[in-house]
């Protein structure tokens, strides 16, 4: 054997040697760059006509096609928070390591001028089941809503017996942000046009919201009802919230206090006991709003937890088989999935019902004399809604440095 | 198939998720930095999806999906460069060699590899990990088979007189210790 010969064997050997398992979620971020990325494809047509060959067609798939395509398949429906990339199925996301949005417009929000000074979050939609991976919606149903009647979301969490807020109209005009999903403040009451409302659990609960049209790229104006954080009569407190009290039915807690073990972890458990700990002198650990508020505040300070938009050095060195939240107490480095995915865990560990919500933080600072608000991809994000009985589900922002903290009049 | 039929974008992920370990696999092999090959696929599947309707034979869509990677790659080879004094290649080496054995012909191997060029560990990957015939490779590469050829040959005789260098370093080394 030649010199040559030997070292194109040692050269194949080791090629096979070196190759790996491909990062399992590098699939699911390629798809989310392109989604954030590109307008609605007009290009990638699917040509039915008969006689002309299609780009994507049998004589090209059968090729490409392995054994593994039924597991792949599997894999298509792991998308990177935001808009699920393949519709229409229940939307289920595994958390990253690194967040690199683009630097595209989203969408603009036109508001009334009276809402002006309003901050907002956008939400696309709320999971409900925590995979130790990432979240998912959950078993979900589908209803179809027609222009402009009530939406009735989360069950009987809706309509005017929402206290403490008030109604808001807001036109949403899509631009970057593509595919079916309807955005909106927490919670709409009714859209202009037809929608599939997307519910879990046999109480309607929130899952997402999607457009029922062909056309997905008009705008569409909603009504909405948001708390009101003003100090006016009518506002919603902390007193409030702090008087909820704890009388959840059974399938809220069942649904959103539910964690598959290995969720927690001894450091995880330590986190949660030096937050409640945490918990002012004066107010109760034990209650819902207090415990949660200072989760809130403890995980936002940068004295506990850093942000960090690039933790994949971290997790490959410290985090293998630990689940998200053992791995984001002991590194303290992440960014909105990492926060959030944290704080609804450790308070369903505590038995308060919570779930994680996605969509995009709010701009008012883009808002000229026009009241249009500009909403850039760069502001996707996570948060956290926690339920509270005869209040519904009000939201907290435990993500530091970007984070949008709700922040209400105490009511005293 | 109905899948691919029931929405574009499906079908490209479909796509995507059947070619993408390979397409992992020959990144991380030609840039030796696991986190550059995945910023190398993100970039090469964004743009397949750009310009996939400029592709106008669907049979050499495998190939053609390839050569996009191979450019990624090299483009993430240049912006490594540049951005910092760090070659892509260890430095020499410090500690003693192993006695003759696997692991160090492993080392030895990754060293002298590193020291290659993008474009000669292309060529090398694309025949001994694809498994790509001279015409495939030169498809994905747009050159001819022969230019193929003689990439091949000389990239395995620069591979080759690194891994000799390689080894007078280690020698030398040793000499210097004694």
């Amino acid at each position: 054997m030649t010199i040559e010969r030997a070292l194109e064997r040692d050269l194949e050997s080791w090629f096979r040697e070196e190759a790996t398992a491909v990062p399992p979620d590098l699939l699911a971020r390629s798809l989310h760059r392109i989604e954030a990325k590109y307008q609605r494809p007009s290009f990638l047509v699917l040509d039915r006509a008969p006689g002309r060959s299609s780009l994507v067609g049998a004589p090209l798939l059968v090729p490409l096609v392995l054994t593994l395509v039924a597991v792949l398949v599997a894999a298509t429906l792991v998308v990177s928070g935001g808009a699920p990339f393949v519709q229409p199925r229940p939307s289920v996301t595994t958390i990253d390591a690194r967040f690199a949005p683009e630097a595209t417009v989203a969408f603009r929000a036109h508001l009334a001028e009276q809402d002006q000074l309003q901050p907002f979050k956008w939400r696309a939609g709320a999971y409900s089941v925590y995979t130790m991976s990432g979240w998912s919606w959950g078993a979900v149903e589908r209803h179809r809503v027609n222009a402009g009647e009530p939406l009735r979301l989360d069950g009987d969490a809706e309509g005017a017996s929402l206290p403490g807020r008030r109604r808001v109209e807001i036109t949403i005009t899509p631009d970057g942000l593509t595919g079916p999903t309807v955005l909106g403040p927490n919670v709409i009451e009714a859209i202009d046009i037809p929608v599939d409302v997307v519910t879990v659990g046999d109480d309607g609960w929130f899952a997402s919201l999607e457009r029922g049209q062909s056309d997905q790229s008009g705008p569409y104006t909603i009504t909405a009802l948001v708390p009101i954080d003003r100090v006016e009569p009518d506002a919603l407190t902390e007193s409030q919230l702090r008087a909820a009290g704890t009388a959840y039915s059974t399938a809220m807690l069942e649904t959103y206090t539910a964690l598959p073990s290995g969720s927690m972890g001894p450091t995880s458990a330590a986190l949660l006991d030096a937050i409640r700990a945490s918990v002012p002198r004066g107010l109760d650990p034990g209650n819902p709003y207090d415990l949660a508020r200072a989760m809130e505040t403890y995980l936002g300070a940068a004295a506990n937890f850093e942000y960090d938009a690039d933790i994949r050095a971290d997790v490959a060195e410290r985090c293998t088989d630990l689940s998200t939240v053992e791995c984001f107490a002991i590194i303290k480095r992440g960014y909105c999935e990492h926060y959030a995915t944290t704080m609804a865990v450790l308070l369903r560990a505590s038995g308060v019902p919570a779930r994680v919500a996605y969509g995009f933080l709010g701009n008012p600072n883009s808002r000229g004399p026009e009241n249009v608000e500009l909403v850039g991809s760069w502001l996707a994000h996570w948060w956290v809604e926690v339920y509270f009985p005869g209040v519904g589900w009000f939201e907290f922002d435990p993500t530091g440095s970007v984070g949008q903290p709700r922040l209400l009049p105490s009511g005293n | 198939m109905e899948r691919a039929q029931a929405g574009d974008r499906a079908a490209f992920a479909e796509l995507a998720a059947a070619s993408i370990g390979r397409l992992y696999n020959v990144a991380q092999l030609m840039l030796r930095d696991r986190f550059l090959a995945e910023d190398a696929v993100q970039e090469a599947l964004t743009v397949a999806w750009r310009d996939l309707r400029g592709l106008r034979d669907p049979d050499a869509f495998d190939a053609w999906l390839h050569r996009v990677l191979v450019r990624c790659v090299y483009r993430e080879a240049r912006r490594e460069r540049t951005r910092s004094a760090r070659v892509l290649a260890s430095g020499p080496v410090q500690e003693l060699p192993d006695s003759v054995g696997e692991l160090a012909d492993r080392d030895a191997i990754d060293r002298a590899f590193r020291r290659m060029r993008p474009d000669q560990r292309g060529v090398l990957v694309l025949r001994y990990y694809v498994g790509l015939s001279d015409r495939e490779a030169g498809e994905v590469l747009g050159v001819p088979a022969g230019t193929v050829r003689s990439r091949l040959s000389r990239a395995i005789a620069a591979l080759r007189s690194e891994l000799e260098a390689d080894a007078r370093g280690s020698g030398l080394a040793m000499e210097s210790i004694r």
